[in-house]
């Protein structure tokens, strides 16, 4: 089963997405912050890790550095919101392989979990 | 006017209660940002609660909300950037943005349109912005010319390789079409090598958007590879793979959702993939969603009602541990050294300390850390002491304290009188702060700790102090007392005249304290939930209000007394000691009795008396006393006997019962008997102290 790691500090967004895949048959993980979110790819190697940029702890970006440092085949999406265009540049040259603007509409996330898992 | 909003009921209060702590870090930081301007942590902190407000308010389409906090973000990222200062102007600016996404967070509860209408702010967010010297740069898009005017490679298809023409649009909606132009460039240099490229690399840099794409790359790769590899690239509307020379055939894909695909014969299509994959995701699938298969955090949500009923079961597991605590006991007189009692014993020892433990966890769940009380205490503090023309910080400590959440209702309102007491009456206005020698701004500290199983939470300034001969010349005033008996108040009664129905010490009715709840309200809903209020004031250097509280109201750790046939139940936290006493011990002062303690005089009451329990032995050679201690109140209870104390749970009297003066309710004992509780303050004005 495809396994998706799913980063927003805000719990509403991470519920709104558990539902949604795990609706479509995905297995779907969480984290709140960065620093959890490598801690569970570790764990879990996800095949697809959905990233927020902006979070406490450890912001998106740094988060997608060490997981890619981790694991250099490692598939993150960033989820960005509008005005964030140098930061997903500096996240796309990192390695993030795609990026979802918030607010999202649901094939636009599936496409993406597709397009890398599929 | 109804309106929906996309979200469900199940998802309801968490968007409510993760907005609401958004608005609160906002409120927060905003009025620690303009003490500490240049603090980058607490402006990254403020603009990360806009940003996050802003995708959560548009994952469920309420525009005006993401419009707000866009401004808001915005505004924070100009001073992140240090475009502009913190001012007072701009702070102002954002606590009201911070008030409009309350009254838009209740259009999501009401599930309807408010009156509210941000658009305003949004231009004074955007007037803020343009006149401060935060200039955004004028969208600038690298064009290119629609045919690409790329010159033909000097390099021959030597070894294998050719020359590949890309051209790719991306879609304008993208919010960082760059970056997917880097992408491309990435992808196209897995493939080959990058001869040309429009935009360049340091135009991609820029991140300014990008529509067009166009790349020629000396690939041995086919087409076909280039164009599945480009596929997997979102946002991209239409992707042409052209080879060297016109009539050369042309491959391309066309993003699912863009214009109809152009029907060429010599174009390889590739299949719309997401839908393909979509299409061929078994739906089973969906139904191995096991718990144990989902990482989910393992949390659960439940209701308030349902803890409150696990309390009342455990309240019950008490009554019933209590009641086998006297059945073991019994036995144990009866037959001891019976290896079945101690079996029994053991047993109902065990039972006791897992009842404890049960008891703790609960009451665990139930505690909530104070900090979500005191956390709005900045904020409000700010804007009551704007309005009353003084300077005031504010500084908490304890806010992790934790205590039950129905305690946390309770006191939201005697804390907030409290506080708006101590910025009326309390912080002088800054000119006589320095005529007095003070700095100009005042405190107000806010302080919580656990002590011995209660709470106590302080509300202190560093004012000017109550003063007794002002409260002594009010309350004459007032008439609400005689001169002579004011004059015979001690300092400390004086002051506790602040708690008297009626009483007002304000010159003037304000806006900010003159709401018409006076000390006594205060004292009396602190008193309701078995707690205590006391002051300490010195005149010139200021006051502290202490609030003593039990941990919980389901459960009131108790003493039993004995009277006549009766039995009551004083809560503990009211018990300062118990006393034997000697009929030649009680006196008679104005026709009131009294006993001498310590070498003060302690009046008593007589509980058969206040409730007409007829005694059967009129003289009674030894009495008892249960010294309490309401507000600065001490009083001698006079009571036939002790039974040792008892946690009981607390039931409310009924209707068929009614009020009971002095009864705030009763509770079943272990051994099934009922027993009334003492409401300590009813009391005391049932028996016409105060």
């Amino acid at each position: 089963m495809t396994k998706i790691l799913i980063v927003d500090d805000a719990e509403f967004l991470r519920v709104r997405i558990i539902k949604m895949l795990t609706g479509q048959g995905f297995e779907v993980y969480e984290a709140e912050n960065g620093a959890k979110a490598v801690e569970k790819y570790k764990e879990v190697r996800p095949d697809v890790v959905l990233m927020d940029i902006t979070m406490p702890e450890m912001d998106g970006l740094a988060a997608l550095k060490e997981i890619r440092a981790f694991d250099s085949q490692a598939k993150v999406v960033m989820l960005t919101a509008l005005g964030q265009e140098s930061v997903v540049l500096e996240a796309v040259k990192s390695g993030a392989r795609d990026f979802i603007v918030k607010p999202f509409e649901h094939d636009r996330v599936m496409s993406a979990i597709h397009k890398l898992a599929g | 006017m109804q309106m929906v909003f996309d979200i469900s009921q199940d998802e309801l209060p968490i968007f409510l209660a993760e907005v609401d702590e958004h608005l609160q870090t906002l409120d927060e930081t905003l009025v620690e940002l303009e003490h500490r301007s240049g603090d980058a942590d607490l402006l990254q902190n403020a603009f990360r609660a806009a940003h996050t407000l802003k995708g959560m308010s548009g994952m469920i389409g309420h525009h005006r909300m993401t419009n707000l906090t866009h401004a808001l973000e915005t505004a924070f990222d100009g001073l992140r950037k240090g475009q502009y200062p913190v001012t007072t102007a701009l702070i102002d600016l954002c606590l009201d943005a911070v008030d409009g996404l309350r009254a838009l967070r209740e259009e999501v509860i009401n599930g309807s349109l408010s009156d509210y209408d941000p658009q305003p702010l949004i231009e004074a967010f955007a007037d803020f912005t343009s006149t401060s010297g935060h200039h955004v740069q004028p969208e600038r898009r690298v064009e290119s010319s629609p045919e690409p005017p790329l010159p033909h490679p000097r390099e021959a298809q030597s070894n294998g390789k050719h020359v590949l023409y890309i051209q790719a649009q991306i879609d304008p909606r993208s919010v960082a079409s760059a970056a997917r132009a880097f992408q491309l460039m990435m992808a196209l240099q897995e493939v080959g090598e990058i001869s040309t490229m429009q935009p360049t690399l340091e135009q991609i840099e820029t991140a300014q958007p990008v529509q067009t794409f166009q790349a020629q790359v000396l690939t041995t790769a086919g087409q076909e590879t280039v164009l599945e590899k480009l596929s997997h690239i979102s946002e991209i509307q239409h992707i042409e793979v052209r080879a060297d020379g016109a009539g050369q055939p042309v491959i391309k894909s066309e993003e699912p959702a863009a214009a109809p695909p152009q029907s060429n014969s010599d174009a390889v299509k590739v299949e719309a993939q997401s839908q393909a994959v979509l299409a061929s995701q078994p739906a089973s699938r969906g139904r191995s969603n096991g718990s144990a298969a989902r990482g989910v955090e393992m949390t659960v949500r439940t209701s308030v009602e349902r803890l409150d009923s696990l309390m009342n079961l455990v309240g019950e597991l008490i009554t019933d541990r209590n009641h086998l605590f006297q059945v073991r006991n019994k036995l144990e007189a009866q037959a001891h050294n019976d290896p079945l009692v101690e079996n029994l014993a053991e047993t109902v020892a065990h039972i006791s300390r897992i009842t404890d433990q049960l008891q703790e966890e609960v009451m665990r769940i139930r505690m909530l850390p104070i900090g979500n009380l005191l956390h709005k205490f900045p904020r409000m503090v700010r804007d009551m002491s704007q309005k009353a023309g003084k300077l005031v910080d504010v500084v908490i400590h304890g806010e992790d304290t934790e205590l039950d959440r129905s305690m946390i209702e309770e006191i939201n309102d005697p804390l907030i009188h409290l506080v708006r007491n101590a910025i009326d009456h309390g912080i002088e206005p800054p000119e006589e702060r320095r005529a007095a020698g003070k700095p100009e701004r005042g405190t107000v500290t806010l302080n919580a700790w656990h002590e011995q199983g209660r709470i106590i939470l302080t509300v202190s300034d560093d004012g000017r102090g109550i003063d007794p001969a002002v409260l002594r010349k009010k309350v004459v005033q007032k008439g609400l007392m005689s001169a002579e008996e004011a004059a015979a108040l001690s300092d400390e009664q004086a002051v506790d005249l602040i708690f008297l129905p009626g009483f007002s010490t304000a010159e003037k009715v304000t806006d900010i304290s003159g709401r018409g709840v006076g000390m006594d309200i205060v004292q009396t809903n602190i008193q309701r939930v078995n707690g205590t209020i006391h002051i300490e004031t010195a005149v010139g250097r200021g006051t502290t209000f202490q609030i003593v509280l039990p941990l919980t109201l389901a459960i009131v750790p108790t003493l039993l007394v004995r009277v006549g046939p009766a039995t009551f139940a004083i809560p503990l936290v009211m018990v300062l000691e118990t006393l034997r006493l000697s009929p030649a011990d009680i006196k008679t002062i104005r026709q009131k009795p009294v006993t001498m303690l310590r070498g003060s005089v302690l009046p008593l009451i007589y509980l058969s008396e206040l409730y007409n329990i007829s005694e059967n032995g009129q003289q009674r050679k030894r009495l008892f006393a249960v010294v309490i201690q309401s507000g600065k109140h001490r009083v001698g209870l006079v009571v036939d006997g002790f039974m040792g104390e008892e946690e009981v749970v607390v039931k409310s009297l009924g209707k068929l019962v009614g009020e009971i003066p002095g009864i705030s309710s009763a509770a079943i004992l272990g051994d099934g008997s009922i027993t009334l509780i003492v409401d300590v303050p009813a009391l005391l004005r049932l028996a016409g102290i105060h």
